[in-house]
């Protein structure tokens, strides 16, 4: 018990660091001070969250912060990525000092998504999280206003729709709070349940409540995007999965098919729209739509195996999205957009070469890489729950998948004859790491495969 | 002592001649050498005929294959035949080719030619015959391309390989057919054993038909005659003793099957037709060494009727004395050819004044082609006469044996006549002439032979038959005599142009060959258009891609829209439906 | 007992990995790695005859699915080893005669290698599927940069055919594993269980398989890539992906007919496809002029009757078929490494006008005539034990429609010497050579020649090792 005390005195604290030091620093402008405080905050958020979720610790804090491996994997997913993304930005951020401040204020939105105990802290930390990704497109440049417009307007859809549906499961048992099922059937719950999956799908780019996704992907700089698609997307998934098999725990015969069929649309709006772009950021932000849909697959397996899948996938996409993206960042801010312009990459700089083609590999489910052993389980979860059909168009797809990434790869690794391109120190541990964990945990994903599992059984 | 061990000579003969550059000289010596190491070595074998050997060389499902090798007399009158042979050709050759560029390749290519002949006449199994029988196809691929600087010589190369190459796989398809009938490979088995089943019956119709084109039968003779563009030791070697006998040999060897199967038919068809085409051909051709090609295509039809009838010595008496001649009949056309320069034509080979010490040799082996009486030839053709049991047939032999006198002595007569100007003269080398000689010893030498054959070889001989005998002598004198008249005696016709095929069987082929192309043609453009509609459906997916990227055009209103139409969408299909 | 094979594929990874991050290039290095997989299964042939079994190899892998790391080397797969040592040893040593990207290039073939070893005696199908996929990715670098003008579409294309194949062999692994009762994916137990799977799960995976391994050895319709990825391939590439990504099919169909046993009841479809396909094949490939399609093609006739033999169930026709594959793979990457070389020497692919190269490079032109005779079944060749068992196993199993390929062969054989008439022996004028090859190209053409003549003279090693 000591323990456990112990791990959420590590967290809290730094989680309140993090949101005063990093005001601090804004408000003197250490650029220094505030990549400090975010690194290494949000470092030790990650080790202990990661401890706590291998350890299995279970405990109600303060009555709402609820500490459980679930909660605990979910934040370390969340605090690596801001701590990647914290990274990358430092060299490429127009005043880092606010992004950073913004930035550990949606761990902070995160962290109360994670851990929450009724849907109400789902809607604060998710609504949070989308007001400071407007805010954050706003920082960083004028032209972006139209990205930060689109992004609030679809924000507070999104909240008014949570808001209607939570409204209407006031009324039933254990209605808002996320102690175990909703006890009560009737057309006014799956109406319920649907607003709530349509409000959640604005954030998680489930079609067709994602088409703003790839004008706000694109329309912002690459280390926001990576927090969009690396975070936020994240987080999303997190209340997702927390509605759906803890409020609707009982009702998985309804929500699958829902599922289903909103994973089949959206795998094949995302990988058909990737198929004809001719922009990187822009296929990449379709292709982050598609993967959503592939995480859809385990979720609507709705079983334990199904459930650990959809986590050891929204764990791996994370990484090689936020690592994609980071490229992608730093190719950017040299003006190189379109996939031509991604020509001779390989003898430009070797490490961006082949680390956004790991990266791309990952995502198409080459082995073995850490995005196989995910879309192996997903499909695995889904013919093991008789979902036969899903499981082959979710083939389909990430076959259809493999021709836009060979395009980029084909163009890295033809021969072009240019200056090399220099990166930062930061930006580079920031694609390494995410690199390491790609490759290291697709040759041995037995530890995530675990992980993923404990959480999802600490759910269920 | 293995029975094999009589290649190895030749072998290290072939490997000097590869391995030696710069000592031109030296390799056709040591060539020489080594193929007579090689003679004394078969002549040992003769005297001490060891049985079957068999050398384990890989597992067929529990079924060892071996090489073997066995010395049954047909088997080592063959090998002798090619130990006897070998030695006089390179001792031609050594005055023929002179080139002292080219001597490594072409005593490899012949020493290498040689060993397979070798390994072909003493194999017992059918897989060792078929090593020896590939290895002749490709040396005679690139012996008859030898002159690769000369157009004619690799077209005609690749028309020979690509006529053996038909044969080479029907064999092989006969092999598979036969071994999964009767579970061995062993030659003598086989042609023992009863029948089984009509897949044998393709088999044996396989190997008939890959024999044939061996053993330039019509319709694939045409590759013999082409396959004069080859230096001429080549041509003695190829068409006197060896290669285009494998044929024949096979067939003899496996003839109790083809008999029990009825299928003599077949040989006694095409034998026909193939010597009568071929007797006609070189009636009319004016090519010095395509005339006796087509007589050597006479000569190998008239040993499938042999064969057709069942008579298995009558074939074998034949392709025994047919060596010795038709080596000699070459060897004195390239003596001839050198003589003049190496003119082709006989109209423009110049006589007798320039290779007059030709003419006594010459005039044997012709005599005996045509079939006059105390010569070889004689009783090879007698043999075959008497074997035919059907009138018509006879009829038909009757009048080719009376074409290929008249042919032979025409090709003897018109350089004769013509006794052109001893300006421009070449001196031809001595060595060319030892081996004509020997030949031509030879030639009577084999009538001997001939009456010992039957004892050797444990057959019945032919009951001599004296009205056939004196038909044959008849037909051979009408012959020679109608050569006198029409092309020693007379000035006006220089060829007496009966029928003369070559050019309808080249088209015949040629027609062969742009059926394919264009069959194949049409199966590209199939296949293309396969792959294009492939890749217009991939195109397709793209093209869907961009036409649903129109949703995205930016518009905040839209997605609205699409927000709450897709909202109600799911609404109304899950809580209606 | 050292676990030799995890010990291999460690080898080359860490060589890859210092090839990959050395700044000068050490070009030996993939002939190395090619050389010590030589020896090692040459070692593991030498255990596997001696004591009849080589130990199978298991490491916990992913024990969440029960999936073990496991290596098992049967006779089969050490001749596939064997093979695909030596023409990765070939290739590293010769492939190249430009010179060029010599780095990348050697990271790939050792990345490719690791493919080889691990599929060929991998025990599992998961594992299978991993290895399959790591030579797809190598195999698609190397076409992609290594390769000439046309690269960026053909290997996107070959990409896309091969990402097909695994999909469909991906869906047939969960399939499979699904529905097994046990949940296993080792290939040996997968026989005795695969026949209480229900006969339609059955159907579909069989039909997934056959698919995804059809693809890979390019039976008609699926062949498409091939040409396109050839043509485009560097000298090195093309080795390799004729050579041995082929065989990954090939080796796949091989244990599909193992695992399966509804594969029986399709027997007589898939040898009708595969003597089609070998048609088809020979029809094509006598309207090619370019030297490397010529090859391409013939790759597709000889894998079909591969598969022919394949599928016909017999003891002798099986071990045909990996006999073939041996023998293929040899003898395709030498005309490969042939053709290459000569492109080098007269940057020139058309056989309309290459003329007179036994004048040039008299080494290429005996490769070529050893590969062609190889390819149409020359005794002395590896060639002519592969036809013959092949032959006569199919012929056991289908009668006389097994030998209708031979027909192929013989368009084949036919084609092969008009070009070797035409283009390699004639010499019309004096044809000067732009540069001549150096000692590294013609040992690459005495390794791989040496191993086809050697291996056709004494094919007993093999034989035995097939078990036969």
């Amino acid at each position: 018990m000591t323990l456990q005390l112990n791990i959420i005195d590590l967290i809290l604290p730094s989680l309140f660091g993090i949101a005063i030091l990093s005001f601090v620093a804004l408000y003197f402008e250490a650029k220094r001070l505030s990549a400090i405080v975010i690194l290494l905050f949000s470092f030790l958020i990650f080790s202990s969250s990661l401890y706590a979720a291998y350890i299995g610790t279970n405990a109600m804090y303060l009555g709402a912060i609820h500490i459980y491996p679930f909660s605990m994997l979910f934040v370390a997913i969340i605090s690596i990525g801001v701590l990647l993304v914290g990274m990358s930005a430092y060299d490429y951020s127009k005043d880092y000092c606010a992004f950073a401040s913004m930035l550990g204020l949606s761990l902070i939105a995160g962290f109360v998504v994670a851990t929450s105990s009724t849907l109400l802290s789902i809607l604060l930390g998710l609504e949070l999280m989308a007001i400071l990704a407007s805010m954050l497109i706003l920082l960083e440049g004028r032209h972006r206003i139209e990205a930060a417009v689109k992004l609030f307007i679809m924000g507070s859809l999104f909240a008014a729709l949570f808001t209607f549906g939570a409204a209407i499961l006031l009324q039933f048992n254990n209605g808002v709070s996320l102690n175990g099922p909703i006890s009560g059937t009737g057309y006014a719950i799956i109406l319920a349940m649907l607003l709530i999956i349509a409000s959640l799908g604005f954030e998680t780019a489930i079609f067709p409540f994602n088409l703003w996704i790839p004008d706000v992907y694109s329309g912002s700089p690459g280390f926001i995007t990576a927090m969009l698609a690396g975070i936020n997307k994240k987080v999303a998934f997190v209340g997702l999965i927390l509605v759906l098999f803890v409020s609707f725990g009982a009702m998985a015969k309804t929500y699958s098919p829902i599922i289903e069929a909103l994973a089949i649309f959206t795998m094949f709006y995302g990988n058909l729209l990737a198929l004809s772009q001719k922009n990187v950021k822009r296929m990449l932000a379709y292709s982050s739509i598609s993967q959503a849909g592939y995480i859809l697959v385990g979720i609507a397996a709705a079983s334990i195996s199904g459930l650990s899948a959809a986590i050891f996938y929204i764990f791996a996409h994370s990484f090689m999205i936020i690592g994609a993206f980071i490229v992608v960042l730093v190719l950017e801010s040299k003006n190189i957009q379109k996939v031509d312009e991604y020509t001779g990459l390989f003898q430009r700089s070797g490490i961006l070469g082949i680390s956004l083609s790991i990266f791309m590999l990952s995502m198409a489910g080459i082995p073995p890489l850490i995005g196989f052993f995910g879309k192996f389980l997903l499909f695995y979860s889904a013919v093991n729950s008789k979902l036969l059909f899903l499981a082959i168009v979710g083939i389909v797809n990430s076959f259809l998948s493999i021709y836009y990434y060979g395009r980029v790869i084909n163009a890295i690794f033809t021969q072009r004859k240019q200056r090399h391109i220099h990166i930062g120190v930061m930006a580079l541990i920031a694609i390494i790491v995410p690199l390491i964990i790609v490759v290291a945990f697709g040759l041995f994903p037995q530890p995530i495969i675990n992980l993923a599992s404990i959480a999802a059984k600490s759910i269920i | 002592m293995l029975a094999i061990f009589v290649i190895v000579p030749l072998l290290i003969g072939a490997a000097i001649s590869a391995i030696l550059k710069g000592y031109e000289k030296l390799i056709s010596k040591i060539a020489l050498a080594m193929s007579l190491v090689s003679m004394l070595f078969a002549f040992y074998l003769f005297a001490l005929s060891p049985g079957n050997q068999n050398i384990p060389w890989f597992t067929l499902s529990g079924y060892i294959v071996h090489i073997s090798t066995t010395l049954a007399p047909l088997h080592i009158l063959l090998l002798l035949i090619v130990a006897i042979i070998t030695p006089l050709v390179m001792l031609y050759s050594i005055g023929y080719m002179r080139l002292p560029s080219e001597q490594g390749r072409f005593y490899f290519e012949l020493s290498i030619f040689s060993a397979a002949m070798m390994l072909f006449s003493i194999a017992s199994n059918l897989i060792t015959m078929f090593i020896g029988w590939e290895l002749l196809g490709l040396t005679s691929y690139l012996l008859i391309g030898f002159w690769n600087r000369k157009e004619n010589a690799m077209k005609a190369s690749l028309k020979a390989i690509s006529t053996i190459l038909i044969g080479d796989i029907l064999v092989l398809m006969g092999i598979v057919i036969l071994w999964t009938a009767y579970g061995t490979f062993n030659i003598a088995y086989i042609a023992g054993a009863a029948h089984k089943g009509i897949a044998v019956e393709y088999a044996l119709i396989f190997i008939i038909f890959g024999a044939f084109t061996k053993s330039a039968q019509f319709p694939f003779h045409e590759w013999l005659a082409d396959a004069m563009e080859g230096p001429t030791p080549v041509s003695a070697f190829l068409h006197s003793s060896t290669m285009v006998k494998a044929g024949v040999f096979l067939i003899a060897l496996i003839l109790p099957l083809i008999m029990s199967y009825n299928l003599g038919y077949i040989l006694i068809i095409i034998g026909v037709i193939t010597a009568l085409v071929g007797a006609l051909n070189a009636l009319s051709e004016t090519h010095i060494k395509r005339i006796l090609a087509y007589s050597t295509i006479e000569d190998m039809g008239l040993m499938f009727v042999a064969l057709g009838f069942n008579s298995l010595f009558a074939a074998i008496a034949l392709f025994f004395v047919q060596t010795f001649y038709k080596a000699e009949l070459f060897m004195s056309a390239g003596y001839m050819m050198k003589a003049n320069n190496d003119e082709e034509n006989i109209n423009s080979i110049y006589g007798p004044g320039r290779f007059k010490e030709l003419m006594i040799p010459t005039i044997i082996a012709a005599a005996s082609l045509a079939g006059i009486i105390p010569l070889s030839g004689f009783f090879g053709k007698a043999a075959v006469d008497s074997a035919v049991s059907n009138v018509y047939v006879y009829a038909m032999l009757v009048a080719i044996d009376l074409l290929s006198a008249a042919y032979i002595f025409r090709w003897m007569f018109i350089p004769l006549k013509k006794n052109g100007p001893r300006t421009s003269y070449e001196r031809v080398p001595r060595e060319m002439l030892i081996p004509i000689y020997i030949l031509a010893i030879m030639i009577v030498g084999a009538s001997v032979i001939y009456f010992m054959l039957p004892s050797y070889l444990g057959v019945a001989p032919i009951s001599a038959n004296y009205i056939h005998d004196a038909i044959l002598l008849a037909s051979a004198i009408i012959g020679i005599a109608v050569a006198y008249f029409s092309f020693y005696k007379s000035t006006a016709t220089k060829s007496l142009n009966i029928i003369y095929t070559r050019r309808i069987t080249n088209n015949f082929y040629a027609l062969i060959v742009t059926l394919f192309t264009h069959i194949a043609g049409a199966v590209e453009k199939i296949d293309s258009a396969l792959y294009g509609f492939i890749k217009d459906g991939s195109i397709g997916i793209r093209y869907i891609g961009s036409r649903l990227s129109l949703i995205e055009n930016g518009k905040i209103d839209y997605y609205l829209i699409a927000f709450i139409t897709g909202l109600t969408v799911i609404i109304v299909v899950f809580m209606v439906f | 007992m050292i676990p030799i094979i995890l010990f291999l594929i460690a080898l080359c990874a860490i060589l890859m990995i210092i090839n990959a991050l050395m700044k000068s290039n050490f070009r030996l290095l993939p002939a190395i790695s090619a050389l010590a997989g030589l020896l090692v299964s040459i070692y593991a042939a030498i255990v596997y005859l001696y004591s009849g079994s080589v130990p199978v190899e298991n490491f916990a892998y992913i024990p969440y699915l029960n999936i073990p790391l496991s290596f098992n080397l049967s006779g089969i797969s050490i001749v596939l080893l064997i093979m695909s040592s030596i023409v990765l040893l070939a290739a590293s040593i010769a492939g190249n005669p430009e010179r060029e990207h010599t780095k990348l290039s050697g990271t790939m073939i050792l990345l490719f290698q690791i493919a080889s070893i691990g599929l060929f005696s991998a025990n599992n199908l998961f594992v299978f599927f991993i290895f399959w996929d790591i030579g797809v990715i190598a195999m698609f670098v190397m076409i992609n940069v290594l390769g000439s003008a046309n690269r960026r579409s053909a290997s996107i294309n070959f990409l896309v055919y091969e990402i097909f194949a695994s999909s469909m062999l991906l869906l047939a692994i969960i399939l499979l594993y699904t529905y097994t009762p046990t949940h296993t994916l080792q290939i040996g137990s997968i026989a005795s269980l695969a026949s209480q799977i229900p006969p339609r799960i059955q159907l579909y995976i069989f039909i997934l398989f056959f698919v995804a391994f059809m693809t890979n050895i390019l039976i008609y319709p699926m062949h498409f890539w091939l040409p396109d990825a050839h043509a485009e391939a560097s000298t090195q590439g093309s080795m390799l992906l004729s050579g041995i990504l082929t065989k990954f099919g090939g080796y796949g169909m091989f244990l599909l007919f193992l695992m399966m046993p509804i594969a029986r009841e399709y027997a007589y479809i898939i040898a009708a496809l595969a003597i089609f396909s070998s048609i088809w094949g020979a029809l094509i490939l006598i309207r090619q002029t370019d030297i490397k399609r010529i090859v391409a093609y013939s790759t597709i006739v000889e894998m079909a009757i591969i598969l022919m033999a394949i599928s016909s169930y017999s003891n002798i026709g099986e071990a045909g078929a990996i006999f073939g594959m041996l023998s293929h793979g040899l003898t395709v990457s030498l005309m490969f490494l042939t053709a290459g070389t000569i492109k080098y020497i007269f940057s020139e692919r058309n056989t309309t006008r290459l003329r007179g190269i036994l004048l040039s490079t008299p080494a290429s032109t005996y490769a070529f005539i050893i590969a062609a005779l190889s390819m149409i079944g020359f005794p002395l060749t590896t060639g002519f034990i592969t036809d013959i068992l092949i032959f006569i196993g199919s012929f056991q199993a289908f009668g006389l429609y097994a030998l209708i390929p031979l027909i192929a062969i013989l368009i084949v054989g036919i084609f092969m010497y008009a070009l070797i008439s035409k283009s390699f022996l004639y010499v019309k004028e004096s044809s000067d050579a732009g540069a001549y090859i150096g000692k590294r190209e013609t040992l690459g053409y005495y390794i791989i020649a040496g191993a086809i003549i050697l291996i056709g003279i004494v094919p007993l090693i093999i034989i035995n090792l097939l078990g036969l």
